[in-house]
């Protein structure tokens, strides 16, 4: 059970130097095999009647039936085996399951579901509804959470889920299911976090704490940002387009598999609202985990 | 420390619950069984307005946000439903350019279900203390659509209505009502029965006294105070008979439970506590010093509660 007194803001330490966040492990789960036959349900067909009718969107069965269909929790649990057994003493105190893709399955909740495969009873939350920035939020909120509850361990699990009921505008789809999950250890104690921030992007204090020195992991769209960047360096990796929540971390994955190290600055571009998230995570001891037995989509990324 | 500067509600005019029997498909003797025992005789609906509507009548009436909206950091929307808009809508986009909030970090807080607007207000608090401007403000809003079949009603519980609330978060603790403890468990036994069967049903059945008065003792417990100390618990709106349950099961006088809502409104989703709050605080039920208990348990399965002072 979580169970908290309320949160008392601290009187920063002098001198009390900022804390990276440090990936531990981290893997993705890209299944690639064909989708089952379709077997039309009427009563789940009918309910997507009548979720779309108000907003003058009818079941796309055609586009439903051609895809994979794979619910969030499965993607999930995939990410999660994928990042190899997890005892009582490595376990995270706390779960977050981000997406900007809803599953099709209305009857499942991931963060419900993972807490239930997780020893330990974890305070296990979503969020959603910030397109892809919405990991960032969920890291953010993990790791205050952290410096909040003298936690040490969190795992953000983003998920991009490819099947949806109604036709989706190319900009914001997921081409394919991609789950991926980090398993982020937290030393720092009450220490202020470092090198974290998300604002308008004309803003500049969206951009403290980011350090020009550091390599960059580019989000599929941060090219597009309507500002000058901390860093003048292209960036070590960017994300393929069509993984609207996990393509920067399936892009900071390969790099950490390439052998990029140490601290590392992710960062992501939303251009409808013109906004803008960037964090830093220590990479230095990542390990990039595969998943067990079958592997993901081939592209190496997440194996 | 987390406390509520100002809180808000709108509820949609009520439409008796007879008028919805053959949509929540029930027979002549459950519609009785909903109205004589369970306390539900309306619900309040808007069928013309959307979630964001909703959502935006309930934050217009929070006249503290207004001349503030520069201070608020944080939009947080609370839902039961995971995902009730096809994707890519959401009510934020709209909220916050109507609200004059785009500035804001903005998210949807989920999977506690109806527990996730207790989830979000912890959260706003745990954001705000953590954020350097000391006189940072975060709004929670909460409540959501009964559109279809299966978000009108939980069979045999409730029925649902689509009444919404505004809260206005700081982490300064001269707001009117300071949080002094939260608990959460989620029963994850229940995580891909969001949409209960017959045994899930009867198993969530048998947990939900249990379940309840875990997290409410544990809240208790975290804000060092007693149940005898409470002033008053504004609970879920779910219906009259599972607290008349709830109440013998913790030795809790029933009239210090707030239900005067429940004949009129039905199950807000996340917004009941705040939605009794605000019209507890109009009634005077609640004078400075009280302290007193909200709650909610979320389908998935999330049971919460959490203290806080007048």
């Amino acid at each position: 059970m979580f169970r908290t007194a309320a949160p008392v803001r601290r009187a920063e330490p002098d001198g009390a130097a900022p804390v990276l966040p440090r990936l531990v492990r981290a893997a993705r789960y890209a299944p690639g095999a064909a989708a089952a036959p379709y077997v039309p349900d009427p009563e789940l067909e009918a309910f997507y009647a009548e979720l779309g009718a108000p907003y003058g969107l009818r079941f796309d069965r055609e586009g439903y039936a051609a895809s994979a269909r794979r619910s969030s929790v499965e993607l999930a649990f995939g990410a999660l085996d994928a990042l190899g057994d997890l005892d009582a003493g490595q376990a995270p105190q706390l779960v977050v399951a981000a997406y900007a893709t809803p599953d099709f399955v209305h009857a499942e909740l991931v963060a419900s579901c993972v807490k239930g495969r997780l020893p330990g009873g974890p305070l296990a939350f979503a969020l959603s509804d910030q397109g892809p920035l919405t990991g960032f939020s969920a890291l953010r909120v993990a790791v205050e959470y952290a410096r909040r509850r003298d936690f040490t361990r969190v795992l953000l699990l983003t998920v991009d889920q490819s099947t949806q009921p109604f036709p989706v505008p190319e900009a914001a789809a997921a081409h394919t299911d991609s789950a991926v999950a980090l398993l982020v250890e937290w030393d720092g104690g009450g220490a202020p976090v470092r090198g974290m921030g998300q604002g308008p992007a004309a803003q500049p204090d969206t951009f403290a704490g980011w350090d020009p020195a550091v390599p960059v992991v580019a989000g599929a769209r941060l090219a597009e940002a309507a500002c000058q960047l901390p860093s003048y360096e292209a960036p070590v990796a960017v994300a393929a387009p069509g993984l609207p929540c996990t393509g920067v971390w399936t892009a900071l994955l390969e790099a950490v598999g390439r052998g990029v190290t140490g601290p590392v600055v992710v960062a992501d571009h939303d251009p409808g609202p013109g906004r803008l998230a960037h964090c830093t995570l220590d990479c230095a001891r990542t390990r990039v985990t595969g998943r067990k037995g079958n592997t993901d989509d081939g592209s190496g990324r997440g194996a | 420390m987390t406390s509520i500067v100002a809180v808000s509600s709108s509820l949609p005019d009520t439409i008796p619950i007879a008028r919805f029997q053959r949509e929540l498909g029930l027979t002549d003797v459950q519609l009785r069984r909903y109205q004589r025992f369970y306390g539900l005789s309306e619900v309040c609906r808007a069928p013309e307005a959307t979630e964001t509507e909703l959502l935006l009548r309930a934050a217009a009436k929070l006249v503290e946000l207004r001349g503030q909206e520069q201070r608020v950091k944080y939009v947080l929307q609370a839902r039961t439903m995971a995902s009730p808009l096809p994707y890519p809508m959401t009510s934020l986009g709209p909220l916050l350019a109507e609200l004059g909030l785009e500035h804001a970090t903005a998210f949807v807080v989920a999977h506690h279900a109806c527990a996730s607007g207790l989830l979000a207000v912890d959260m706003a608090g745990t954001l705000l203390a953590a954020d350097p401007d000391p006189d940072a403000l975060a709004l929670v809003l909460t409540g959501e659509k009964a559109r279809t079949g299966k978000t009108q009603s939980i069979p045999d519980v409730t029925v649902m209505g689509e009444g919404t609330a505004a809260v206005l978060v700081s982490a300064d603790r001269t707001g009117r009502d300071r949080m002094l403890g939260y608990a959460a468990r989620t029963h994850p036994r229940f995580g891909a029965d969001f949409i209960m069967g017959d045994a899930a049903a009867k198993d969530f059945q048998d947990l939900y006294g249990p379940g309840l008065t875990e997290v409410i003792g544990a809240a208790l417990d975290e804000a060092g105070c007693t149940l005898g100390e409470l002033a008053l618990v504004l609970p879920h709106n779910v219906n009259r008979l599972s607290w008349i349950g709830v109440c013998k099961e913790l030795g809790l006088p029933l009239e210090r439970v707030f239900l005067d809502l429940v004949p009129h409104t039905g199950h807000c989703f996340c917004a009941d506590p705040f939605i009794n709050l605000q019209h507890a605080s109009e009634l005077g039920r609640l004078r400075p010093g009280d302290r007193y208990l909200m709650t909610s348990v979320g389908l998935g399965a999330t049971f919460a509660a959490m203290v806080l002072e007048h």
